[in-house]
């Protein structure tokens, strides 16, 4: 089983990994401001010369924080189809000018790159402590720990289907194999929410009613 | 310690398949009983009836409390439930976490909570592994893990479906061990025949949704016509003509 965590160099040793988790989220959220809204607010009528001192900054972290930079680039390329998705659909339907899309998708794969720097400096559960002690909503920071709990179980149970599949369809290909795929998608929805039902049961015996503290 | 008794339950699937007929049981406070069937006979359904986590026509008592929509909250303050798979039962980010999960429900303040969290982690022999995810650990420490969180409930009636599936002889004879160090009245439903007769007084033949034979393990599973007709068999250890595999 291929080990798919989220924090998987989480628990490296680096001076960011030193640093404290508050003050890692904190910065990462103003990483994130500053990306999102900040460059004009400082004076970068052209947005290029921000983009490159952001992303000075955020590689020097990266080369700091030990985190192999193929893991970061694959991890953070992951999100270009859903952006460039959205771009397409956006400039189609005219919100969006052609130079803008380049910057949004520069903008997306910066966001998740600062976002995975996160992620792989700290522990989620740690991420998770931090942000209740903040007060966070509850149900916010429950559905956050069960993502990230059932994302590993997700993980293997597709991988487990797939070596299934490979074993029996292995010549299998075309539509046919589309609707194997398809198969499993459906299988994977039915699983999730018999596992659903199965983890509200154990909740339910532990004396959950549906308040959360 | 609890005591239960049941009255004609019975429950069937939406489909139509009846996985509980009519079941009539009496099971004393601090009793071991084990629940034992062929696949499909209803002993998880059983196990979920008795937790309150399916709806069944018929009576259960548990301690003289009806288990009714009114009670169940209160009654599962005295009860746990180890499910099959502990990916089940451990969501929380931590394995601390996961055994203090719905502690405070028993009126404990956080200071206890801890307490008890680490104490029932140093019974399952997993101190040190607060902090650490439960999808970090291996099978069997994830089983233990589960054990613990019934441990820190203290509860006095635990539910057990299947608890030594899946675990290397090691790590089943940690759980016989630890099993035996447990008080309170304990259900356990399992196939594997020589766990009944190493940890119950009590054994509850299951098949078809119904109660075939109520007794002492030894009695009943060295019963060869009994077993066969019931898709089991005699274990090995009670058997005059071992089974040999070729």
């Amino acid at each position: 089983m291929k080990q798919a965590f989220i924090d998987r160099y989480a628990r490296l040793t680096s001076p960011i990994h030193r640093l404290s988790t508050g003050f890692k989220i904190k910065f990462t959220l103003l990483l994130l401001a500053l990306l999102l809204l900040g460059f004009p607010l400082l004076g970068f009528t052209i947005a290029l010369p921000g983009y490159g001192i952001y992303t000075f900054l955020i590689l020097t972290i990266a080369l700091l924080s030990r985190v192999p930079f193929s893991f970061l680039l694959t991890r953070s390329a992951l999100v270009l189809p859903f952006s460039a998705l959205i771009v397409v659909v956006n400039y189609f339907s005219g919100n969006l000018a052609l130079a803008q899309m380049s910057e949004t998708l520069i903008k997306s794969l910066l966001s998740i790159f600062t976002l995975l720097l996160l992620t792989s400096t700290t522990p989620f559960h740690e991420i998770l402590k931090q942000i209740s002690r903040w007060k966070a909503p509850g149900l916010l920071v429950i559905i956050l720990a069960f993502m990230y709990r059932y994302f590993f179980l997700l993980v293997a149970e597709i991988e487990a289907l797939e070596r299934a599949t490979k074993m029996r369809h292995a010549s299998v290909s075309g539509w046919k194999r589309i609707r194997v795929y398809a198969n499993i998608v459906g299988l994977l929805l039915i699983r999730s929410f018999e596992r659903a039902e199965k983890v509200y049961d154990a909740m339910r015996m532990r004396g959950f009613t549906g308040d959360l503290r | 310690m609890s005591r239960i008794q049941t009255r004609n339950l019975s429950y069937s699937y939406s489909a139509g398949i009846q996985a509980l007929q009519e079941v009539e049981l009496d099971l004393s406070s601090g009793s071991r009983t084990a629940l034992v069937g062929p696949n499909g006979a209803g002993k998880t359904s059983l196990l979920l009836a008795l937790a309150g986590l399916i709806r069944v026509s018929g009576e259960i008592q548990i301690n003289g409390t009806l288990l009714s929509p009114d009670s169940v909250d209160d009654l599962r303050k005295t009860m746990s439930l180890v499910f099959q798979n502990p990916d089940d039962m451990l969501f929380m980010p931590t394995v601390i976490e996961d055994v203090c999960f719905g502690l405070e429900t028993l009126g404990l303040n956080e200071q206890q909570i801890l307490e008890r969290g680490q104490e029932a982690l140093a019974q399952v022999e997993l101190e040190g592994y607060e902090n650490r995810s439960a999808h970090h650990l291996s099978y069997g420490e994830r089983r233990k893990v589960c054990l613990a969180t019934c441990l820190a409930r203290r509860s006095s009636l635990v539910l057990f479906d299947e608890p030594s599936r899946e675990l290397d002889p090691h790590g089943r004879r940690n759980f016989i061990d630890l099993f035996q160090q447990m008080t309170g009245t304990l259900v356990l439903a399992t196939h594997d025949l020589e766990l009944v007769l190493e940890t119950c007084a009590q054994m509850v033949l299951i098949d078809g949704g119904q109660v075939v034979i109520v007794g002492k393990p030894k009695a009943i599973l060295v019963d060869q016509k009994l077993m066969e007709h019931h898709r089991l068999e005699v274990p090995h250890s009670l058997s005059r003509h071992p089974h040999v595999h070729c």
